[in-house]
């Protein structure tokens, strides 16, 4: 086995590394604590409005889903629990919000990570989005029990 | 605002620390499989799976690290192999949308929802989405 080529590459590459994910991290998580401190995940939260709107959720559930794109999952799934303590989500609604977080959660993070090391971010992060889009809306339209959806339809219909 | 940034730099320099360490020995490991052989019979072993993907087999590698363990070790594996951007984007897509199912799924568990067509359904749609974009790409 060639050591010296073996050594030498572990040790340019761990360089490498040590730099790449430094170089992302620590911009990302600054950012972060600095856009929480300013109070925009609820801005940024309004974002996933006209997705909500797709998957009939309440407006509730736009704050999980914010924090689990920004925070990850562990996260998310707490202010999920949250919710349904606080009754602001159904079982049926909590459903829906698993299926989407399980897809596309941390969606930065990953995405950075990977054009790092030289992936094309647009096609991996466009990739995720639309198929948790996609794989939620079939979900809430033909799994989630349509009886409570035509309820909220109504109600929607009678206030505009 | 001065805090917000101390308590930013807090939390990148741990989690900095805890991915260096999954990354860091993930990558010497296989770099000295690779350089040993090993990597080469695993090659061959996925190569005729791997291949629907549009990846190289040794990729298997980095997808099954990826699923079972998580994101970090997925990219020491990657960076040990030697990947063009095309197979890094269906790697990184593949490994997006399913990656550490044993640990997610237990976080995922708490929210009392069912948990096997939950992992099921990111494993499929991982390796769709690596069929789909190596046709499209």
């Amino acid at each position: 086995m060639d050591w010296a080529g073996f050594f030498f590459e572990v040790f340019n590459g761990s360089l490498g590394m040590l730099k790449t994910v430094a170089v992302i991290l620590f911009p990302l998580l600054i950012g972060i604590e600095i856009v929480d401190e300013l109070g925009l995940l609820d801005k940024f939260s309004s974002l996933f409005a006209p997705i909500l709107r797709i998957f009939k959720l309440p407006k509730d559930a736009s704050l999980p889903l914010i924090v689990a794109q920004v925070f990850g999952i562990t996260y998310g799934a707490g202010l999920i629990i949250r919710s349904v303590e606080d009754d602001k989500l159904s079982s049926s609604e909590l459903m829906t919000v698993a299926v989407f977080l399980m897809v596309c959660h941390a969606v930065v993070e990953d995405t950075l990570l990977f054009v790092a090391i030289g992936g094309n971010g647009l096609i991996m992060l466009g990739s995720r989005v639309i198929l948790a889009i996609l794989i939620t809306y079939l979900y809430s339209k033909y799994f989630v029990n349509n009886e409570k959806i035509d309820i909220e339809e109504l109600v929607d219909a009678d206030c505009c | 605002m001065v805090e917000a940034i101390k308590r930013g730099v807090k939390k990148s320099w741990s989690t900095y620390l805890s991915l260096m360490k999954i990354i860091i020995p993930v990558y010497i490991l296989v770099t000295f499989l690779k350089y040993t052989g090993v990597i080469g019979y695993f090659d061959q072993l996925f190569s005729p799976m791997m291949k629907l993907v549009g990846l190289p087999g040794e990729a298997a590698l980095a997808l099954l690290t990826g699923y079972l363990m998580n994101i970090y070790g997925a990219l020491g594996v990657i960076a040990g192999l030697d990947l063009g951007a095309r197979e890094i984007t269906i790697l990184g897509t593949m490994l997006g949308l399913a990656h550490s199912l044993i640990i997610e799924g237990a976080i995922i568990k708490r929210i009392r929802v069912k948990l096997l067509p939950l992992i099921s359904l990111r494993i499929i749609l991982s390796l769709v989405s690596g069929i789909i974009l190596n046709i499209l790409l």
